[in-house]
């Protein structure tokens, strides 16, 4: 009778109103962003836009619906991939890495060294694994920005994005 | 009213003139009231320091508490935000523009949100609180597979108490944090206060045997009684990244003693430089100063923390066994406690230390006074008093108490072989110093003294073959030595503890010889284990593991743990949970002769062969659902235990208890055995919301049976617990406020009800924090705060059952109420 009652709980409140992709929203939100913050050498301002998304599907969906309405700079096609999905990793411009997919991250940092490739992640102190942007759960500054390794990939970036971020290391 | 006397005037104001009359009379009405709701509170807080008897219901208490946060709430925040307002109005005529609601901002659509500036969507996501609730629906675990992955696909229940909790709900120490967590319960017995946790199982035991601590995984875990574990408490809060709570089996992955539970305190990884400085004085002379913070240079970053406090203590009154036709006695229930935590990383190596000391006050090693009162009820000794030989009185002093060190020290490296495989390697120092001794410094000695030094190797492979299997494999050896002393006595030459002793005056000097109560011993413990899951769907995950592990005089043995997650909609997530765990006999458990109290299960006593004692075995089955809405989280959990091979002490005149030559029939001593089983059962609910902008909402109930066969509830444990906390923050104030009702469990059967009988009791505490600077925008400020807390704010009367011994039926439990002021800064 308890597990019927502990599974009857949620399947009624399954009824109800429910946003979870909220934080996904959001971070798929500060991704897009990121494409107006960020200047790439101009060899990768023509053509697609290529993001790939690592161990965290929920941000596709909505990044796919800004990609249908947005260009970057007006006119480069965001296209969102699965990573996994994509044939040559070193055509993206984004890599997001999920803190889920941290061990992975060292090998996708050496593929991206030296080229114009924004590797993504989450939490503090990911610049330290190579990350360019890591997105912040906490604290005031919502990002940490490694403006150092962005600069030596060959990115630059705006100093509107620097303000609102912790410029590590 | 307002729009009366504007429309009456002899001239026209204009909108501007009127928005501003408007506001100032609106302001002197909030004046008025601001001054009476500072009068309520400092009523109250006089009637408290004063120590006035408040001869009301609880019910009236509770309600003048809660009026008492909500005036404060109130009076600091409704003049506050009209000096803001106005502040604003006269800076601009424009009408601030109005942040849209959380509901609104989940109305948008992506096309809108993408239009905006990232500052907008920054701002927007501060309001969804993103950073609060869904942050936490989010969360990384790492205990329940040692690897990260999300809190909801976590192999096992997980409660998770983030930072901001700790902050807003407030807490001297991590026993306040902790008691707020489900199914959670704290006791401790004459002579350790609150070592004894209890997690959906029984609370007979003086040590903490069946939880285990980990501080940053790292096992927090001594050899001679397996559960000295109250040092922990006064870990620094400030260096805590997060506590993950399991509830259930947790052997697999970390061996003995995850029995019913696994506690994990994670510190912060230091990136970002940070410095924190707070402290406290209040109720029974009690002070509090925390220091935590971190640096990094290079690749080397550091963590650390220090955290002190003392209190003069509580009135500890209660009668001890014996006392039938004596008064109660007194005794400040003193403590001085130190958390102090390091941690330096650099590249992939890892060295952390964290050291707990706890020096209390306590009756005897069982419930006795050392010196009895008279008839009449006898003053209360003052601290120094008890401590000071110079100005006691034996008629007053002569008690006990206790002191408690524990270090850990860990040094780690991680290697990463490939993308698919890396692993770390681990070294861990655990050591223990027990003293029990007379507070009067005119003893020499100890009466009890035990120690524990002991190193776990451990080599742990993380292999992730394909992005959807994930696989753990290692394996450890726990080396384990020790011994104990109780220098009033001395070993007689040529004969065993057992068969002669003599009794030794500390108060000659120090024992030379003293009866050695455990023989030095020097045992390794081997274990091996793996666990693995693989998500063949997207809905689905299925989990599997076991470990093989070998302890000294012991077969080997396994236990195994099978999961199966189901994840059907992302809002709606189903966990079926089986597994094992273990808890080895410890130390004293096997080997004690601690005279004339109690003997260890494997000591020869004539007419009976040494016995080993088996590990405790519990078999657990846990079926979890949880949803996630829009602005909630709640999950409903069944547990069912079946725990086997219990270690049990016996009690005195048990015929389990073995006849010692000298004794005749009396059958006075206890010994450990294997003895029983025990099931326990129950459900458990857990619950967080988000009410606007401002307000959370936490609560949780647990609802436990626990039956032998033959009794139910007698095992110490509440049957139910309720848990409900209410946080209200804005960007100057935060404004904590929780309760925790324990209630009662089943009569343990004591032989003498000298004390008040243990009831149920809520536990209200509150926390109030104002950010100076945000409220009045002084830049001289910057960081700084100010806090009150109180606990037990309904000063309910607290008392443990005396379980270990059941010759009494209760011991006093917590302090009533309390009130501490303070300030803190955060650099």
């Amino acid at each position: 009778m308890c597990v019927a009652a502990s599974s009857a709980l949620p399947l009624l409140m399954a009824q109800a109103q429910s946003a979870s992709g909220g934080a996904a929203t959001f971070q798929a939100l500060f991704i897009f962003n990121f494409t107006k913050y960020i200047t790439y050498p101009p060899s990768r301002q023509n053509g697609d836009f290529i993001i790939g998304i690592l161990g965290k599907p929920d941000l596709i969906p909505p990044l796919e619906k800004t990609a249908a309405i947005k260009k970057v700079n007006g006119v480069q096609t965001i296209k969102v991939y699965n990573y996994e999905d994509i044939p040559n990793p070193t055509d993206c411009h984004i890599i997001f890495v999920s803190s889920t997919h941290n061990k992975r991250l060292p090998r996708i940092v050496e593929m991206a060294r030296n080229k114009p490739i924004l590797v993504v992640t989450e939490g503090q102190g990911m610049y330290s694994s190579g990350s360019g942007i890591s997105i912040l759960s906490s604290g005031d500054k919502k990002f940490e920005v490694n403006r150092a390794y962005l600069e030596a990939n060959g990115m630059k970036v705006s100093s509107e994005l620097l303000k609102l971020a912790a410029i590590v290391p | 009213m307002v729009r009366e006397v504007v429309s009456h005037g002899c001239f026209d104001l204009s909108p501007r003139h009127k928005s501003r009359l408007r506001r100032r009379t609106d302001y002197r009405k909030e004046s008025i009231i601001f001054i009476y709701f500072l009068y309520a509170p400092m009523n109250l807080c006089l009637r408290i320091l004063k120590n006035t008897p408040v001869k009301k219901s609880r019910l009236m208490i509770l309600s003048q508490a809660l009026a008492v946060l909500v005036v404060c709430t109130l009076a600091i925040a409704v003049p506050s935000s009209l000096l803001a307002q106005s502040k604003d109005s006269t800076e601009s005529a424009t009408p601030p523009k109005k942040k849209p609601t959380r509901a609104e901002i989940l109305k948008m659509k992506i096309e809108d949100l993408i239009e905006l500036p990232l500052e907008e969507v920054l701002e927007l996501q501060e309001i969804m609180g993103v950073s609060s609730l869904e942050e936490l629906i989010n969360l990384i675990v790492t205990t329940a597979s040692k690897s990260a992955e999300k809190l909801q696909d976590a192999a096992g229940i997980v409660t998770v108490i983030t930072p901001k909790e700790i902050e807003a709900f407030g807490a001297i120490s991590l026993l306040e944090v902790l008691d707020r967590v489900v199914s959670l319960y704290f006791v401790g017995n004459a002579t350790f206060a609150q070592n004894m946790l209890s997690i959906r199982s029984s609370a007979q035991e003086a040590f903490n045997t069946q939880v285990l601590f980990l501080i940053d995984g790292r096992p927090f875990r001594e050899s001679v009684h397996g559960g000295f574990t109250s040092p922990i408490i006064p870990f620094p809060l400030s260096t805590i990244e997060r506590i993950e709570i399991v509830r259930g089996p947790g052997s697999v992955l970390y061996g003995t003693a995850a029995y019913t539970g696994v506690i994990n305190i994670i510190t912060k990884k230091t990136d970002l430089e940070f410095l924190k400085v707070s402290t406290r004085y209040g109720s029974f002379n009690t002070f509090q100063g925390e220091l935590g913070g971190g640096f990094k240079a290079g690749d080397l970053s550091v963590t650390g923390g220090v955290n002190y406090y003392d209190t003069g203590g509580w009135d500890f009154t209660a009668r001890g066994e014996g006392d039938n036709n004596r008064a109660a006695k007194t005794i400040p229930m003193f403590s001085r406690n130190i958390g102090a935590m390091l941690k330096a990383e650099y590249k992939k190596f890892t060295l952390s230390a964290y050291y707990g000391s706890i020096y209390q006050a306590s009756m005897n090693a069982t419930p006795t006074w050392a010196i009895t009162t008279a008839t009449s009820a006898a003053p209360r000794p003052t601290m120094a008093q008890l401590t000071n030989s110079a100005i006691s009185t034996p008629a007053l002093t002569l008690e006990r108490a206790n002191l408690i060190n524990r270090l850990i020290v860990d040094a780690g490296y991680m290697h990463e072989f490939s993308s698919l495989w890396s692993a770390s390697l681990n070294v861990t120092y655990n050591s223990l110093l027990f003293r029990f001794f007379r507070t009067d410094d005119m003893y020499k000695d100890d009466d009890v003294r035990r120690l524990s030094n002991d190193v776990l190797v451990e080599l742990t492979n993380y292999i992730r073959p394909t992005d959807n299997v994930n696989i753990i494999i290692g394996g450890l050896t726990n080396t384990q030595t020790g011994q104990a002393f109780q220098p009033t006595f001395s070993p007689v030459a040529g004969r065993t503890a057992l068969e002669a002793v003599v009794p030794f005056n500390i108060l000659t000097g120090a024992n030379p010889n003293p009866l050695q109560t455990i023989a030095p011993y020097n045992q390794t413990w081997f274990t091996g284990y793996f666990q693995a899951d693989w998500k063949p769907l997207d809905w689905l995950k299925v989990i599997a593991g076991g470990q093989l592990n070998k302890v000294t005089d012991v077969p080997l043995d396994f236990v195994p743990r099978l999961g199966l997650l189901l994840n059907p909609l992302d809002e709606l997530r189903f966990k079926v949970l089986y597994g094992q765990a273990f808890r080895s006999a410890t130390a004293f458990e096997r080997q004690t002769i601690s005279m004339p109290n109690i003997l260890g299960g494997n000591v020869s006593i004539p007419g009976r062969a040494a016995a080993s004692l088996d590990p405790e075995k519990i078999t657990t089955f846990e079926v979890q659902t949880s949803f996630t809405g829009a602005a909630f989280d709640v999950s409903l959990t069944y547990f069912r235990s079946e725990q086997a091979n219990l270690i049990r002490r016996t009690v005195a005149g048990d015929m389990l208890s073995p006849r010692l030559p000298w004794e005749g029939t009396l059958r006075s001593v206890p010994i450990y055995v294997n003895l029983d089983r025990l099931t326990s059962y129950g459900l458990e609910f857990e619950g967080k919301a988000q009410i606007g902008e401002n307000f959370t909402v936490f609560a949780s109930a647990t609802y436990q049976k626990n039956t032998d066969g033959t009794n139910e509830d007698i095992f110490g444990m509440p049957i139910v617990m309720a848990k409900v906390g209410l946080l209200y923050k804005n960007s100057f104030l935060n404004v904590g406020v929780f309760n925790s009702y324990f209630g009662a469990g089943g009569d343990i059967r004591a032989a003498n009800k000298l004390n008040p009988e243990p009831t149920g009791y809520n536990y209200l505490s509150a926390n109030i924090t104002l950010d100076l600077k945000k409220m009045f925008g002084w830049d001289f400020t910057d960081g700084l705060a100010l806090n009150v807390y109180g606990t037990n704010l309904l000063d309910a009367a607290i008392y443990y059952p005396e379980y270990v011994r059941r010759v009494i039926n209760s011991i006093p439990g917590r302090p009533g109420r309390a009130l501490y002021g303070g300030i803190e800064v955060k650099l």
